[in-house]
């Protein structure tokens, strides 16, 4: 025995006090003997079912199993099992999300049955009704507007049926105002990326090769504790196991920065600024990938070119007899001293500055040297200065890091990240960062960013069931036509949530007639706070709200009608579906695990679809649904067995990504090449060169909201009152954009445990405003106000408040309350019946009209916000 | 011979805590017969049978601010030592229990623990539990490895809940005592650490310090 002796005296006189005690602290044998019988004897659960499934808590459908069992009359869930493929585990994997299932099946929010509104629209008061007078007085509402199609506006994005969903909207209806939530996601990406790529791209186009990188920068990203992450997650563990260098920016500490080789606590939307001296490292010292440049991009173009950015323009473009289609452009060969079109140089010069025709010409990489020449590690530096008084990154840390990632280029990139609209600049800064991966040759390179594996199609539900359009083919102008002609640019297709909020608040170009939300949430998925709340009350500007979701939320509370749906994992998907974020992608056939509980009369998502379909004459009115047979038939026409599928619950579609520098083929650039210099763009945005915008063809530095507003105009220095600041929401582990997951008590505790459910400020911070942790405070933002708890950490920067997403509402926005008159009586459906309530929701405090990127199809900038912090 | 051991890869642990989770759901919660999931009053996470730390420093033996505390399952379990009645004891296949029949609820087990591992629950939980070593409201409560998914004898074969639920692979499960096992030959390399070494109680929950591809550094 090891134990010392002054421990073991320590133990020792433990116990006996301990002992003496005994008899008061007995437990009750009785209860004891009685519940081990229980577990011991007939009712011990017996398992019975094991259903496979795919997460939609994050909406990346990880595949896992549902093992259900019978305990005492009632089906629980007994095991929750990731689904890993022995052959090759490093693709699959599940976080701790779906291991709240259990309990997201009897949430206290759940809603009981179809509700119709009987109070002022979003006080929360409804009275349940049948499903049929539900259905009834949906398709009445549809019938409404179909002569008008294009008033009714459908807002759907998670469910296994969110696509349907919209895909019905369109095509058997026929309104065009159709979206999902992506502005409030990662449009600003999708937007920087268009720069490269020639087209938006969003974060599943490329994968993160984790595990055969030497080394990773990661920004605004965390692949360890952030949404959609599992499969990226898996991958970052296996690039530690490889000894992968990681190195983190970010506002705060946490397990990533845990787990990262070195990181830099940095305040919000500066990391622009780093990535911008990163890439003038590389340019000025020469650290590119030169092959790479010369094969695969358009480094070696020649533009005529003076020494003004403003004039540049491309000496020559011609028809590319080798890519159909697109364009070649005239270049200096190094072979023989002439110049020539691409395709019949043999090499092609990336340093050329010269004359042709008499007129000074360049190529683009040096056009691109000299648009970043100013932004050298000592203007990042010298920018913190002035700022905010301090250096966060020293010049020789942005050029050490920028020398590693070349040392170890192209096994070396910075992670393209998924979110991308916190904060105004976050358009460039993903721009930015991926030219800096084009110059490293990362881009499609094994070991950097590779390109997803490409995705199935699979046959839509409805055509296999013989839906038939109404859609009379009349047009209207749809939302996004309406706001671009107004000042809006750049609207991503099916990505405008923002500009719904905007059409309600003005009126514009039309009032709403229905307003169809499936899980969407939009009043705390959108910037919209006390604005939207008291445009949605008025029933001028939006006639009908017909929300289907699982639980009470804050979008329900606004609902005309409730229509109450399963949880994922009680319904049958309709469709077979692909988890879009893995380096593979794979098809899952998400299977019913249990029923809803007895007090719940919720009906699947594509069951309700198809009764309104049979009441508007799209779908027979005798048709019968069997979702399995719907799976097997889209099986069949992808070439998959079925049954196996069935038996596994997944099926590979592909078995690695693409490791090409264009994905495989020419890219949407007018060249076919990832494009330094984007050629169209150039020519449509010169107006912006030399400006801070997110359209400037040219890389440039452009300060947040929040330095504009506190930072003299970004000139510095940062001037924020004792009381303000920058709110910065993430998602934490076990919270998600499927937003019922906050309202388990398993997810409130782990929140709670971690020290995160609550508003985190720094001790420097909190000390003058005489606050520690606990203290209740006011959140005051400029279009709303909202109670959060304090919590004092150094694990933030000074600048920031952060919080956990979604985690505390306006109370003058949203009852906390749902009250329900039902033939039992009244029912009270309290929000965060479990706990907590006590965070943030930056939508609910930001300005819709303010705080979004015009420029960027007037995605969200959730972040870019200053607050104010009162005690209560 | 068998010797159920645990280790904990801190280097793909990523925090995501399905494995308490997994823990609450199997070990701690009950069910009624309507179908709800009860857990205890107040911070459930206290009563799961493995608990995060987030430390504010560094663990001076694993170097992570994030770790876990739960049974050690010690080869000198300090709980068993004091344990008056013989309640606390050691199974053939070194997994520490609890006989809750023969406790009389002194707590000196809680006490004694030199890594806090112990929680007891003063509440009351309605509905039934998953099988007979879940947690029982007023009992020490404690790992158990999940022994009853395998046997208190037999060699440690069967896959404890916490394991199960890790995707990323961090839980290991096995028997020290067989050489082929993954836990037996991550503790022959030498990759492991335990909690407080020196005080000669032999954990049999190990962790892998997390690697660094250099010295770590904290900048700005």
């Amino acid at each position: 025995m090891g134990v010392s002796r002054r421990e073991f005296l320590k133990m020792a006189a433990a116990a006996g006090i301990a002992a003496s005690l005994a008899s008061t602290l007995r437990p009750p044998s009785v209860e004891r003997a009685l519940s081990v019988a229980a577990a011991e004897g007939e009712e011990k659960p017996v398992e019975f079912r094991v259903a496979k499934q795919a997460c939609l808590i994050c909406g990346q459908r990880c595949p896992f199993e549902i093992h259900v069992a019978r305990l005492g009359g009632a089906e629980v869930i007994t095991r929750v099992v990731p689904i890993i493929d022995p052959e090759y585990p490093e693709y699959f994997a599940a976080c701790g999300r779906p291991q709240v299932v259990q309990e997201l099946r009897v949430l206290e929010e759940r809603i009981p049955g179809p509700l119709l509104r009987v109070g002022r629209r979003g006080e929360g008061r409804f009275k349940q009704i049948s499903w049929s007078e539900a259905l009834d007085l949906l398709a009445r509402w549809v019938r409404e507007y179909l002569d008008e199609p294009w008033k009714i506006v459908v807002l759907s994005h998670q469910g296994a049926e969110g696509g349907l969903v919209r895909k019905f909207f369109e095509e058997y209806i026929g309104t065009e105002n159709v979206t999902e939530h992506c502005d409030t996601c990662h449009t600003g990406m999708d937007e920087g990326h268009r720069f490269i790529l020639g087209k938006f791209a969003g974060p599943a186009k490329f994968q993160p090769d984790y595990r055969n990188a030497k080394l990773v920068v990661l920004m605004g990203r965390n692949p360890v504790g952030g949404i959609v992450a599992s499969a990226w997650t898996k991958m970052f563990v296996e690039g530690r196991e490889a000894k992968t260098k990681f190195i983190v920016f970010d506002v705060r500490r946490s397990r990533l920065t845990d787990l990262a080789d070195e990181y830099y606590i940095i305040p919000p939307g500066f990391d622009l600024a780093i990535s911008l001296a990163i890439l003038n490292v590389i340019l000025t010292e020469r650290l590119y990938n030169t092959e790479y440049l010369v094969k695969w991009t358009n480094a070696p173009m020649l533009f005529y070119y003076s020494g003004d950015l403003s004039t540049v323009e491309p000496v020559r473009l011609a028809d590319n007899p080798k890519m159909p289609g697109k364009k070649t452009y005239l270049v200096y060969d190094e072979a023989d001293g002439r110049f020539k079109l691409k395709v019949e140089a043999r090499r092609p010069s990336l340093e050329y500055t010269g004359e042709y025709n008499g007129k000074p010409v360049a190529t683009a990489l040096v056009i691109l040297r000299d648009a970043v020449k100013g932004y050298t590690p000592e203007w990042a530096e010298g920018l913190q200065r002035r700022l905010f008084g301090r250096v966060y990154v020293k010049a020789s840390d942005i050029r050490r890091v920028a020398r590693e990632l070349a040392e170890a280029a192209p096994r070396a990139f910075i992670d393209h990240g998924y979110k991308g609209t916190r904060y105004y600049n976050e358009g460039m800064l993903k721009r930015v960062n991926l030219l800096i991966n084009v110059l490293l040759g990362s881009v499609g390179a094994r070991g950097g960013l590779a390109y997803a594996a490409g995705k199935p199609k699979i046959p839509s539900t409805w055509s296999i069931l013989g839906f038939r359009s109404i859609a009379g083919g009349k047009k209207g102008v749809s939302i996004p036509e309406y706001w671009e002609q107004n000042g809006v640019a750049n609207v991503r297709p099916h990505c405008w949530s923002m500009l719904v909020v905007r059409t309600i608040i003005e009126g514009k170009p039309y009032p709403i007639g229905l307003l169809f939300i499936h899980r969407q949430n939009l009043v705390s998925h959108a910037i919209g706070g006390r604005r939207l709340a008291e445009a949605l009350k008025d029933e001028n500007r939006v006639k009908h709200i017909v929300v289907l979701d699982s639980t009470f939320n804050e979008t329900v509370m606004y609902a005309d009608l409730v229509l109450p749906v399963t949880m994922f994992f009680e319904e049958e998907a309709p469709t077979l579906q692909y988890a879009k974020k893995s380096y593979v992608d794979f098809i899952v056939d998400a299977q019913k695990a249990v029923d809803p509980p007895s007090w719940v009369d919720a009906r699947d998502a594509w069951w309700i679809i198809v009764e309104l379909a049979k009441r508007l004459g799209i779908a027979p009115s005798g048709l019968r649904v069997d979702p399995v047979e719907v799976k097997r038939r889209q099986a069949e026409k992808l070439g998959i067995n079925y049954e196996e599928l069935r038996r596994r619950g997944y099926v590979l579609w592909k078995k690695s990504p693409k490791y090409h520098p264009w994905g495989g083929k020419p890219l949407s650039t007018v060249t076919g090449e990832l494009e330094i210099i984007n050629v169209k763009l150039l020519e449509e945005y010169r107006s912006y060169i030399g400006r801070e915008s997110p359209l400037n063809p040219f890389p440039a530095w452009i300060p947040p909201l929040w330095i504009r507003e506190k930072c003299n105009g970004g000139n510095g220095p940062c001037s924020l009152a004792d009381n303000e600041f920058v709110l910065v929401e993430y998602q934490e582990s076990v919270t998600a954009t499927n937003m019922f997951i906050r309202f388990a008590k398993s997810v409130h505790d782990i929140l709670e445990w971690k020290q995160v459910y609550g508003v985190r400020i720094h001790p420097e911070r909190a000390k003058k405003l005489g606050l520690k942790t606990g203290d209740m405070v006011r959140l005051v933002g400029p279009n709303g106000e909202i109670r959060a708890k304090v919590i004092v950490t150094e694990d933030v920067d000074p600048y920031v408040a952060a919080a956990p997403h979604a985690t505390a509402v306006d109370t003058k926005v949203v009852p906390l309350e749902a009250v329900i008159e039902g033939k039992g009586g009244v029912k009270r459906v309290r929000l965060f019946a479990e706990g907590g309530g006590y965070g943030v929701n930056a939508n609910m405090l930001a300005d819709p009209l303010r705080h979004v990127v015009p420029e960027e199809g007037l995605r969200a900038a959730q972040n870019d916000l200053i607050v104010r912090i009162e005690r209560l | 011979m068998a010797r159920a051991a645990m280790i904990i890869d801190l280097n793909k642990c990523t925090g995501c805590l399905a494995c308490v989770e997994a823990c609450l759901r199997e070990n701690v919660a009950r069910y009624t017969g309507d179908g709800r999931y009860v857990l205890p009053e107040g911070n459930s996470v206290f009563y799961a049978r493995t608990k995060p730390v987030i430390a504010t420093g560094r663990n001076v033996y694993v170097d992570s601010r994030m770790y876990f505390v739960q049974c050690m399952h010690c080869d000198n379990p300090p709980c068993a030592l004091v344990c008056p009645t013989g309640a606390t004891y050691k199974t053939k296949n070194g997994i520490v229990m609890l006989d809750h029949s023969r406790c009389i609820g002194c707590r000196a087990c809680i006490i004694a623990c030199p890594y806090g591992a112990r929680s007891l629950y003063r509440g009351v939980l309605e509905g039934r539990p998953l099988h007979r070593y879940a947690l029982e409201p007023g009992y020490p409560d404690k790992c158990t490895f999940c022994v009853h998914r395998g046997s208190t004898s037999g060699p440690a074969e069967w896959t404890p809940a916490c394991v199960e639920a890790c995707a990323f692979g961090a839980r290991i499960f096995g028997d020290l005592d067989d050489p082929s096992s993954l836990v037996s030959r991550l503790v022959r390399e030498g990759r492991v650490v335990t909690l407080a070494p020196e005080l000669g109680t032999r954990p049999k929950l190990f962790f892998v310090p997390p690697a660094r591809s250099m010295p770590r550094t904290r900048r700005g």
